[in-house]
């Protein structure tokens, strides 16, 4: 696969915003994003978007064909597609314009991922799939009521009781990722919150807290990309899409979390548990495509739905080994000004999560942060950076960018 | 008038032994390369199996290790819980066979009894009662000890 360039990022704020369609919320992405590139949109070649599973009202399903629902709006007359992978939609729209562009379909294409999901937890929809035993995702509520969180709050209960993570620490990490937050302009909260707040919040599954916990959010956001030959045009420092590696579902993968209520046989067979996960298998794709590893980078925005889990991508990401986040969270490292910054936006503890979106959105921070206009929480001398997200279904990417 | 005795309805049919059976859930084992599937399976799933076998039916252990648990504080969207609500503990057991498997563990068991890596044995249990009065039924897992 062929690295592509980053002519220009755009994005929605993110909150709640019941008066836009995610139509709305993408449209203003996108023009934001063919500004930042300053281009013509006719030279725009192809539309790669993110499905909104919540967008639109049945009929046409808009949010379904949200390429074609954008491209319309837009005044775009092209080839357009849509995809749905989770919350790995927005790196896999990315992936197949990259794919677009490498094979010589097209030299430039809009990626976009948007959306304005229902408040609080997710649950099922649609029809009442009662007595239908095949559907894992529907009985694992009915059985046991075993909700997004309670998934993620098993996972900070293993870390608590097998590598000492405190509800102290807990707290704590939302804590600094605010601190953050106050000065990113897409953060959806950026209040700056006290350890005394977060641990005075209901909890929600124990031990998460619900500011522990990422709230599901509207939001959107944009990329104008291609080739590296068609950059020169524009623009003598481009920033660069160096790899975008993807993690999927292996046999092995315990994958609790993902829906279904029972793993295969022989979770973990080899190696080290989290060596089993596609959030690894999605970094180590990424380190292998880009000639790079974790040694070499700048700084990385995780895909931090609880507290917890931006502990987790340090190991999955082999920044350091089985349970020494803790105490390489407690060391200041992990922080601005520190030696590998993790998650100088706030992270999805600022933003919440608009699914299709996110993977986008920290696309367009890493942008950013390369372009050095990451105002109040920019990493000083940015060149490498890492993003990465983790969808539902067993998809998970890695995405490497350079300048 | 006399009482109807209550009738038990499995919560979903096929995953578990009904009393008064032994309390098993029902998984299967491919005769090739000896891997254990919870639900049941057609055929093996193992990428790395000849798949030249059948697979069978078998029960599957009634006893397991906590691999990890939480206590839902909220009520989860349609889950048949009675009003008021009461926190209860949910969990992930680790089978012999290799399996995880999730289990209600109970409103009586939060972080002050549980541990991960304890040993669990699985009961049938009323998950809840349906608009018939009849007690529909589940798996829940609960500490050996107790």
């Amino acid at each position: 696969m062929q690295e592509i360039a980053i002519l220009g990022v755009g994005r929605h704020q993110w909150g709640k915003f019941p008066e836009k369609s995610f139509a709305d919320l993408a449209e203003e992405a996108c023009l934001k994003a063919l500004e930042d590139a300053n281009i013509d949109r006719k030279e725009i070649e192809f539309v790669s978007g993110g499905v909104d599973p919540y967008g639109g009202t049945g009929g046409m399903a808009l949010g379904l064909l949200a390429g074609n629902t954008i491209s319309s709006r837009l005044g775009l007359t092209l080839p357009a597609t849509s995809c749905y992978n989770g919350c790995a939609t927005g790196g896999w729209a990315l992936k197949t314009a990259q794919a677009y562009i490498s094979a010589g379909f097209c030299d430039m294409a809009l990626v976009f991922g948007s959306s304005s999901p229902p408040k609080g937890f997710f649950a099922p929809t649609g029809k009442d799939n009662e007595f239908d035993p095949s559907d894992f995702d529907f009985q694992r509520f009915r059985l046991f009521g075993s909700t997004n969180v309670s998934g993620f709050a098993q996972g900070a209960l293993r870390r608590m009781q097998l590598y000492g993570l405190t509800d102290d620490d807990l707290a704590e990490i939302k804590v600094r990722a605010s601190k953050y937050a106050q000065y990113n302009p897409y953060a959806r909260y950026r209040k700056v919150y006290t350890k005394e707040e977060v641990l005075q919040s209901p909890i929600v599954s124990y031990p998460l807290h619900l500011y522990e916990v990422c709230a599901t959010s509207d939001g959107a956001a944009a990329a104008v990309v291609c080739s590296l030959e068609k950059a020169k045009q524009y623009t003598t420092k481009p920033v660069i899409i160096s790899a975008i590696g993807i993690g999927y579902t292996d046999y092995n993968d315990p994958g609790y979390t993902r829906g279904g209520f029972a793993s295969n046989a022989k979770p973990a067979v080899q190696g080290r548990e989290f060596e089993n996960t596609v959030e690894y298998r999605a970094g180590k794709a990424a380190y292998e495509e880009a000639g790079i590893g974790p040694e070499d980078l700048s700084f990385a925005e995780v895909y931090d739905l609880t507290s917890s889990m931006k502990l987790d991508w340090l190991e999955f990401l082999q920044i350091c080994d089985e349970g020494e986040p803790e105490s390489m969270f407690r060391s200041g490292e992990i922080e601005l000004g520190g030696r590998l910054p993790i998650g100088p936006s706030g992270g999805v503890a600022a933003t919440g999560e608009a699914i299709p979106a996110q993977a986008l959105y920290f696309v367009a921070e890493v942008a950013d942060q390369l372009m050095g206009r990451a105002e109040g929480r920019q990493v000083e001398g940015a060149k490498v950076g890492l993003c990465v997200n983790s969808g539902a279904g067993g998809n998970a990417q890695a995405i490497i960018m350079k300048r | 008038m006399e009482d109807m005795p209550k009738k038990q309805i499995p919560a979903v049919e096929g995953l578990f032994t009904m009393p008064p059976e032994e309390p098993h859930l029902k998984g299967s084992k491919c005769n090739a390369c000896g891997d254990y599937f919870f639900p049941r399976v057609d055929s093996c799933r193992n990428p790395h199996c000849s798949k030249d076998k059948p697979v069978e039916e078998v029960l599957l252990s009634r006893k397991g290790k906590l691999y990890s648990f939480t206590v839902n504080h909220y009520p989860p969207p349609i889950f048949h819980k009675p009003d008021p609500f009461v926190p209860y503990s949910l969990g992930l057991i680790e089978l012999p066979e290799g399996i995880r498997v999730t289990s209600i563990i109970g409103e009586e068991y939060n972080q002050d009894n549980l541990k991960v890596g304890m040993e669990m044995e699985m009961i049938i249990d009323k998950l809840y009662e349906d608009k018939d009065g009849n007690e529909v039924i589940s798996w829940r897992f609960l500490p050996v000890s107790s």
